[in-house]
C-alpha cells in the first residue's frame, strides 16, 4: 500500500517558443485519486504529464507536497522523477526479452526483497506468463501496454501518469488494462489519464479536468480552481 | 564479452613504454641516411656497447636541424655543410664532427638530350641542362638535396627557372620517379639510387666531381641551451661514430655490393 | 603488375613466417590506436549524449563544429600537436614528443569527432522515449545514459569501427609525432611510408596487405558479435 500522499502543482507554465501551452495553471494529486484530463489536440496535455513526472523543465512551476510550503520544480526534479512514473502513449521496449524489460525496472527498485519472485509475481499479474523469453518488440500493442503497466508495478509509484492508455488497443486489452490500474489506485497509487475517450474511464475516474485555453478547468463543475474539487473527489470515493 | 574486450584493451595500454632518461638517446637525421640502412646497422652495435639506446628520427635536414634546435633531440645527423655550421655558430649545436661522406650524382634519360655526359664539371652539366631546356626536376623541399643543388647552381652562374625547371616537393624516391617518369634530369644522392635504380630507365650521366661531394656532420645539441637533453650520451655517440673500428664498419657498409659512404677520420676529402 | 603479384606473396610470407618484426610493427599500430581509441570513447560519447539531449545555447555550433573537424586533415591535428608538445611549445616539459603518448594523442584528436558525430547521429535517431522511460522508471543519469547506448549499441559499433579505421592507417600525425622510431613509434602506415621512400615498393604493399588482413579480421569479428545480437532486436 502506498502511505496517503498529496502533491499540489501550482502556476504551471509552459512555452515552445512563442508558442503558450501552459499558463498559470495549477493540479492537486492525492494518494487513491484517478484524474482524467481531456483536452484538444495541442491543448498541452502531454506536456502537462511530462511536467508533473519531471521529464519536461517548465518555464515556472511551484509544487508543495503534502501542503507543504511550495518549492519550485528544479528543485523537486529528482523527488518527481522517483515517485512519478509516466507511461508514453507507445509505451517504449528496451532491447532485448520481455524478461529483460520487466528485470530492469526491479533492479531500479532496491526496496524490493527478492527480485526473483517480485518479477515472477508481477509477470503473472499482468497474464504474461510463457512470453518471457520473446523479444519485446515483437509483442503486440496490448502486450507492450502490459509490460510497461508491470515495470510500472515493480517500481511502486506514487503517481502513474498515463497518455493515451487505450487509444490503439482492442477491447479485450482495454478492459484489462482498466482492471490493472483499479488494482494501482486501489493500493493507494494516484493516477492520471490524459484520454480523448474519457468514456472508457468512467467507472475509474475520481475527478474529470479539462484543458483549454493553456487551463486546467473542472469539467463538470467549471471551477477554475482545482484545489477546490476536493469536495467532488471525496463524494465519488467509495 | 564487452567486459573481456575492455579487459584486454585495458593490458594492451599498460605494455611498455618507453622513458625519456640518460639511457635513452635521440637522434635526428635525414630520410636518405636512415634509409640507408646504415644506422640500422650502426646503431644496435652502440646499445649493445653503451646501453644507450637510441631513437632514430627520420626528418629533411631542415627539420632536423630546427629539431635540434628546439631541444626536441639530443643530437643530429646531417648532410648540409653551410647550414650545420650556422646551427653551430648560433650556439644551437656543439662538438660538431665530420663522421663521413658520400655523393651526389646526375641521373636523367639515357638518350641525354642535353649532352650532359661530355662535361668535367658539374657547372657545366648544369649550363648544359640550361640551354637546351630539358626538363630537370629539383626536390624543392628545402632538403638537405635540395640546398646543394641551389649551391651549385649559382655556382654554375645559372638561375634555374622557367617551365622546364619542375619543383616537386617530394622526397628524393618520388623524385627520382618523377624524373623517369617525364624522362627529365636531376640530381641524387647515391643511396637513394642504390635503392630505386632497378626500377628507373634513367642512368647515371655524371658522377665524381668534387663539388657533388655530400660530408656528413654529427653535432650534440647544446646543454647550456637545453639543459635536460642527453649531453654525455651524445658526446658518447660522436666519439663512437668518430672512432677507428666504427669507421672501418662505415667504410665497409655496401649496398647492393657498392661502397655507399667513405669515412671521414683519416680521409681528407 | 609484377610489382602487386609478388607483393602479395610477400605480405603473406611476412604474415606467416613470423616475422618479429613486422608483429612488433603491427602490435605497436593496435596498441596505440586501441589506447586512442580508448581515451577517445566516454569524453565522445558524453559530449555526443549532451549535443542530441541537452538543450543550451550554441548546440547548433557546437554540432557543426565537430561536422567541420571530420574534415580537418590528420596533418594540421598533427602539426598543432607537434608544436603543443615541442620543447619549447607549451606542454614541451612533459617530453612527449615523439613518443607513443603523443601518437596517441594526435589519433585521439582525429577519431574524438568521428565518433562523436556518428554517436550524435544514433543517439538523435534513437527513440528519446528510451531515455525517459529508464528515468521515469528511477534510474539516475548515469544508469539511463548506460541504457541508451546499450539499444543504440549497432550505431556505436559502426562509430568505433569508423574512427579506428581513421586512425589505424592515418600517416601524417603519427608520422609528425610519432617520428618514426624503429621499435617504439614504427607502426603500419609510418612503416609503409618509409618502405616505399626507400623505394621498396613490394614490402610497404606487403604491409598494406598486412593492414589490410587484420582490419578485415577486425571488422569480421564486430560482424559476429553484431550477428549475435540482432538475432533478437
Amino acid at each position: 500500500m502506498i502511505e496517503n500522499f498529496r502533491i499540489g502543482f501550482r502556476e504551471i507554465s509552459k512555452s515552445f517558443g512563442s508558442n503558450q501551452v501552459l499558463e498559470q495553471t495549477a493540479i492537486s494529486i492525492a494518494s487513491h485519486d484517478c484524474i482524467v484530463i481531456t483536452g484538444n489536440n495541442g491543448a498541452g496535455k502531454t506536456t502537462l504529464l511530462r511536467i508533473i513526472a519531471g521529464l519536461e523543465k517548465p518555464g515556472h512551476c511551484e509544487i508543495s507536497l503534502d501542503d507543504a510550503s511550495p518549492e519550485p520544480w528544479r528543485r523537486l526534479r529528482k523527488r518527481l522523477l522517483k515517485s512519478v512514473m509516466y507511461l508514453h502513449q507507445q509505451p517504449y521496449m528496451f532491447a532485448g526479452s520481455l524478461l529483460r524489460n520487466i528485470e530492469y525496472a526491479a533492479r531500479l527498485n532496491p526496496a524490493l526483497a527478492d527480485r526473483e519472485s517480485s518479477v515472477q509475481k508481477a509477470v503473472s499479474w499482468a497474464g504474461l506468463e510463457g512470453l518471457e523469453s520473446q523479444s519485446a518488440a515483437s509483442l503486440s500493442g496490448g502486450q507492450k501496454q502490459r509490460v510497461a503497466l508491470t515495470r510500472a508495478r515493480l517500481c511502486h509509484p506514487q503517481v502513474l501518469l498515463l497518455d493515451e492508455p487505450t487509444a490503439n488497443l482492442d477491447s479485450e486489452s482495454r478492459e484489462r488494462t482498466l482492471q490493472m490500474l483499479r488494482e494501482f489506485r486501489d493500493s493507494g497509487t494516484a493516477i492520471v489519464i490524459v484520454t480523448h475517450d474519457p468514456g472508457v474511464f468512467s467507472d475509474l475516474a475520481t475527478s474529470k479536468l479539462h484543458l483549454q485555453d493553456h487551463r486546467i478547468q473542472a469539467d463538470d463543475i467549471g471551477a477554475a480552481d482545482v484545489v477546490e474539487l476536493d469536495s467532488v473527489r471525496q463524494s465519488k470515493k467509495r | 564479452m564487452f567486459r573481456k574486450a575492455l579487459l584486454m584493451a585495458v593490458s594492451l595500454l599498460v605494455m611498455g613504454q618507453a622513458s625519456a632518461d640518460a639511457s635513452l638517446l635521440r637522434l635526428a637525421t635525414t630520410t636518405s641516411t636512415a634509409n640507408s640502412g646504415l644506422m640500422d646497422m650502426l646503431l644496435p652495435k652502440f646499445t649493445a656497447e653503451t646501453s644507450i639506446e637510441v631513437h632514430l628520427i627520420a626528418v629533411g635536414t631542415g627539420k632536423a636541424l630546427r629539431l635540434g634546435r628546439e631541444g626536441d633531440v639530443d643530437i643530429v645527423l646531417v648532410h648540409a655543410r653551410a647550414a650545420e655550421d650556422a646551427f653551430v655558430d648560433a650556439g644551437y649545436g656543439t662538438d660538431r664532427a665530420d663522421v663521413m661522406y658520400n655523393d651526389y650524382i646526375i641521373v636523367g634519360p639515357e638518350t641525354d638530350p642535353a649532352g650532359t655526359a661530355k662535361s668535367n664539371t658539374v657547372a657545366e652539366v648544369l649550363q648544359r641542362i640550361h640551354a637546351s631546356e630539358k626538363p630537370f626536376i629539383s626536390r624543392g623541399d628545402d632538403s638537405g638535396t635540395h640546398k646543394r643543388e641551389l649551391v651549385l647552381w649559382q655556382s654554375a652562374s645559372k638561375s634555374p627557372d622557367g617551365s622546364w625547371y619542375r619543383e616537386v616537393g617530394q622526397g628524393m624516391g618520388k623524385t627520382l620517379q618523377i624524373a623517369n617518369e617525364i624522362d627529365g634530369y636531376t640530381m641524387t644522392d647515391r643511396g637513394t639510387w642504390l635503392a630505386y635504380e632497378s626500377k628507373l630507365d634513367i642512368q647515371i650521366l655524371f658522377e665524381g666531381d668534387p663539388p657533388l661531394f655530400n660530408p656528413y656532420g654529427i653535432i650534440a645539441v647544446n646543454p647550456e641551451r637545453h639543459p635536460d637533453v642527453n649531453y654525455p650520451g651524445a658526446i658518447k655517440l660522436i666519439k663512437w661514430m668518430t672512432s677507428p673500428a666504427t669507421q672501418k664498419m662505415i667504410g665497409e657498409f655496401k649496398i647492393k655490393g657498392q661502397q655507399l659512404f667513405v669515412p671521414s677520420v683519416g680521409n681528407a676529402s | 603488375m609484377d610489382v602487386l603479384l609478388t607483393s602479395t606473396a610477400e605480405a603473406f610470407r611476412l604474415l606467416f613466417s613470423g616475422n618479429p618484426e613486422i608483429w612488433e610493427i603491427v602490435g605497436i599500430s593496435f596498441r596505440v590506436s586501441s589506447m586512442a581509441i580508448l581515451a577517445a570513447v566516454p569524453p565522445a560519447l558524453v559530449i555526443a549524449f549532451t549535443l542530441a539531449y541537452g538543450s543550451f545555447p550554441g548546440r547548433r555550433f557546437l554540432i557543426s563544429l565537430f561536422n567541420t573537424f571530420l574534415s580537418v586533415p590528420a596533418v594540421v591535428i598533427g602539426l598543432t600537436l607537434f608544436i603543443i608538445l615541442s620543447r619549447q611549445g607549451p606542454m614541451g616539459d612533459f617530453k612527449l614528443l615523439f613518443t607513443q603518448t603523443a601518437m596517441g594523442l594526435g589519433q585521439f584528436f582525429l577519431c574524438l569527432p568521428i565518433l562523436v558525430c556518428m554517436a550524435h547521429v544514433s543517439l538523435q535517431a534513437a527513440d528519446r522515449a528510451a531515455w525517459e522511460t529508464a528515468r521515469t522508471l528511477g534510474a539516475n543519469r548515469l544508469r539511463a545514459f548506460f541504457t541508451v547506448l546499450y539499444e543504440i549499441r549497432f550505431g556505436l559499433t559502426a562509430a568505433l569501427l569508423a574512427g579506428y579505421g581513421r586512425i589505424i592507417s592515418e600517416v601524417g600525425a603519427s608520422m609528425m609525432l610519432g617520428g618514426n622510431i624503429a621499435h617504439y613509434t614504427r607502426n603500419i602506415p609510418t612503416a609503409i611510408a618509409l618502405e616505399t621512400s626507400k623505394g621498396a615498393f613490394a614490402e610497404g604493399i606487403a604491409l598494406g596487405i598486412v593492414l589490410l588482413f587484420l582490419a578485415f579480421v577486425l571488422n569480421s569479428l564486430l560482424q559476429y558479435v553484431q550477428g549475435k545480437g540482432s538475432i533478437n532486436p
